[in-house]
């Protein structure tokens, strides 16, 4: 029913995990997919070029979920975030060859990649606290 | 298989989501008979109908589209980190082989599951009556909820109790493999 990479991807998933979410380089996107009840979690973490050096996910959810996310985080490692935020739910759903009635788990992988850029982004425009505590 | 567009009217019920699965049962009992004529096929439908009525999330979405009220929204964020909550921790505790710790999250699941399904039923079947904030929608400012038409809260109701569902799915599902993972016992 499954194809290999589906398969391969649900079996041995990569970068499950987390990390730290109070830090400042790390951005977490959580989405869900309302029709089958599954949450899928994706964190980055962004080095100070603007290059996605750590990504980690936690599914709870069907087998094509989990490949999909752990897919996500393969493609993303290494990339800069504007070329991760370009990937696209069909390029995922196409690699793991996934049928029709699963095509909704690429695209909650493709939101989770969005909103963990976006969460990483809101954090870079608040102002950290600088060392030394000196405020005007 | 292709479905009609409207369960309860293809197999004669009135639409209501208090519907118990005995009732569901006697009507495809019923059915058999009346549609034996038609073949394999009618009866296969019969049955397939008659499982995804009795799926409570499917039963209020027949009803929602029969109303014209949305069916999916964006999701709560909040219920969505209640729900990644729970889904971690049912994980965790099958990991560990933490039994009594599933039991005891089961023990809290099943009166907030049927809450929810009571408040649907208010708002589905009752006259529009006073419906009382869901656990995510509590913690939205009480304007902003009072704000909400009935479709609103509804689909917030619905959205949860999909959610919900399936991480009392999960947590059975561990438990269940924690008790067959026992050893034998003889008496």
């Amino acid at each position: 029913m499954y194809s290999k990479n589906v398969l391969d991807h649900t079996d041995n998933p990569r970068n499950v995990g987390t990390l730290d979410g109070n830090d400042p380089n790390v951005g977490t996107g959580l989405v869900g997919s309302p029709a089958c009840g599954d949450v899928m979690r994706l964190q980055i973490k962004v080095s100070e070029g603007g290059v996605i050096e750590a990504a980690r996910f936690k599914t709870f959810g069907c087998g094509s979920a989990i490949a999909a996310s752990s897919l996500a985080t393969e493609w993303i490692q290494g990339r800069s975030l504007d070329e991760a935020a370009q990937i696209q739910n069909t390029a995922i759903a196409e690699e793991l060859n996934l049928p029709p009635v699963k095509l909704h788990c690429s695209v909650l992988a493709e939101d989770a990649i969005r909103l963990a850029i976006e969460d990483y982004r809101k954090k870079q425009t608040v102002p950290r606290p600088t060392p030394g505590g000196n405020t005007k | 298989m292709r479905l009609p567009g409207d369960l309860f009217s293809f197999l004669g019920l009135a639409p209501r989501f208090a519907l118990e699965p005995s009732e569901l049962d006697r009507r495809q009992r019923e059915l058999y008979v009346e549609r034996q004529a038609e073949g394999s096929r009618a009866i296969e439908k019969v049955n397939e109908a008659v499982r995804s009525l009795k799926d409570p999330a499917i039963r209020a979405e027949q009803l929602f589209k029969l109303r014209g009220w949305p069916t999916r929204g964006p999701a709560d964020p909040i219920l969505l980190e209640r729900i990644y909550t729970d889904r971690e921790f049912i994980d965790q505790a099958r990991k560990k082989g933490d039994q009594a710790g599933l039991l005891a999250w089961m023990d809290a699941a099943l009166p907030r599951q049927r809450n929810l399904l009571d408040l649907l039923t208010l708002l589905l079947d009752g006259p529009a009556a006073t419906i009382y904030p869901t656990d995510s929608a509590a913690r939205r400012p009480s304007d902003a909820l009072g704000e909400l038409s009935d479709a609103g809260r509804a689909l917030l109701l619905l959205e949860e109790l999909r959610y919900f569902s399936r991480a009392v799915d999960a947590a059975r599902a561990a438990i269940d493999a924690l008790e067959d993972a026992k050893p034998e016992t003889f008496a």
